[in-house]
């Protein structure tokens, strides 16, 4: 069982410092994630606090047949889709940010992403379509596995490898660079 | 953005929400079912007695007897005259004229009795003293049950007790003409 797993049980228990935990583990990433998908700092802050609230109301619907956090991207994800569609933005990056929000979102950006060639990448990665900024996010600025990426995908293990292979020809292409992601 | 002790009360706050909307979901689907459940025996218990009743007041039946007649026999003493009736809606009317007649009269046809000479003799299948419109009126029930009276002029003697019973003018008319007595 993972950290965030052991964590969430001793919550389950009734130690609620558990939570804490598990806030400060995953909580700058989800909002680096969800803000894939929302392009606002602010509103992924808030999906976020939902996820986690669901996270805390709903305390049978987690069954740890997955990692605590692959659980969280997957609710994540969900939730962010839902107030794009509804929202229906379409904003480059460049286009939305103010310079307050810019210096959040490089604050933020380089909470989560501590690796210099990740910071490097990031900016290229949001230029790519939706799955494939979404598979490199989870495999190379996550960490997750390609199984845990296709459940919070909902693709098959094949699929994301077919992403992978895309995106990274596609970054090489846009950054220049060779082996740029390993 | 908010901080991390900002973010722990909002998401605390928001799965509060959440636990107490549920709750009022379960409450209200609680009372609903129960609801279901009481208009369902309720409808299941008073529908059988309702349907009942209706068929007991749609029974073609006399007010007082819960017996149905099928076939009404009216035959002179002396053999001269014999009729047969099957048809329904005969065999109710004359069933009913002659119950009509033992129910109005059941009181002052035993006081009646008492003060003649018929009430200590029953009378059996032999032939009254007088034969002139005498008449045996044989009412059969669908259970094959037969009630047995003996017309003499304007009076009436049910065969199993010997009570009489007095007919009014009306009353032997009308018997008379349904039966096509001479």
């Amino acid at each position: 069982m993972d950290n965030g797993a052991l964590s969430y049980r001793r919550f389950l228990d009734g130690d609620e410092s558990a939570f804490d935990f598990i806030i400060k583990e995953y909580f700058d990433n989800l909002i680096f994630f969800i803000n894939r998908y929302v392009h606002d700092l602010h509103i992924s802050e808030d999906i976020a606090i939902d996820v986690f609230a669901d996270l805390a109301a709903h305390k049978s619907r987690y069954n740890f047949r997955v990692t605590l956090k692959t659980y969280l991207f997957v609710l994540a994800k969900s939730r962010a889709i839902n107030y794009a569609k509804r929202q229906n933005k379409r904003r480059a990056v460049e286009q939305y940010y103010t310079e307050n929000e810019n210096s959040e979102y490089e604050s933020l950006e380089s909470l989560v992403l501590r690796d210099e060639l990740k910071l490097t990448v990031n900016k290229a990665v949001d230029n790519l379509p939706e799955d494939m900024k979404v598979a490199i996010h989870l495999i190379y600025f996550e960490d997750l596995t390609y199984e845990e990426a296709a459940a919070v995908m909902g693709k098959n293990k094949k699929q994301i490898d077919n992403l992978l292979y895309r995106a990274k020809n596609t970054l090489r292409t846009m950054l220049g660079k060779e082996d740029l992601l390993k | 953005m908010r901080s991390f002790e900002e973010r722990k009360t909002e998401i605390f706050r928001r799965s509060e929400k959440i636990i107490s909307q549920n709750r009022k979901k379960r409450k209200f689907i609680a009372a609903c079912l129960s609801l279901f459940a009481a208009v369902s025996i309720f409808s299941l218990t008073l529908i059988p007695e309702m349907n009942s009743k209706e068929e007991a007041d749609n029974l073609p039946e006399t007010s007082t007897s819960s017996v149905r007649f099928v076939t009404v026999q009216v035959k002179a003493y002396d053999g001269s005259f014999y009729k047969q009736f099957d048809d329904p809606n005969t065999v109710r009317e004359l069933a009913e004229l002659i119950l009509q007649a033992v129910n109005a009269n059941e009181e002052q046809a035993t006081s009646e009795a008492a003060e003649t000479d018929n009430i200590a003799n029953k009378p059996d299948d032999s032939e009254p003293a007088d034969n002139k419109s005498n008449y045996i009126i044989v009412l059969t029930d669908n259970s094959g049950n037969q009630t047995t009276y003996f017309l003499n002029g304007k009076t009436l003697i049910r065969k199993a007790s010997g009570e009489i019973f007095i007919l009014s003018e009306n009353q032997i008319r009308a018997l008379k003409y349904i039966c096509d007595l001479p």
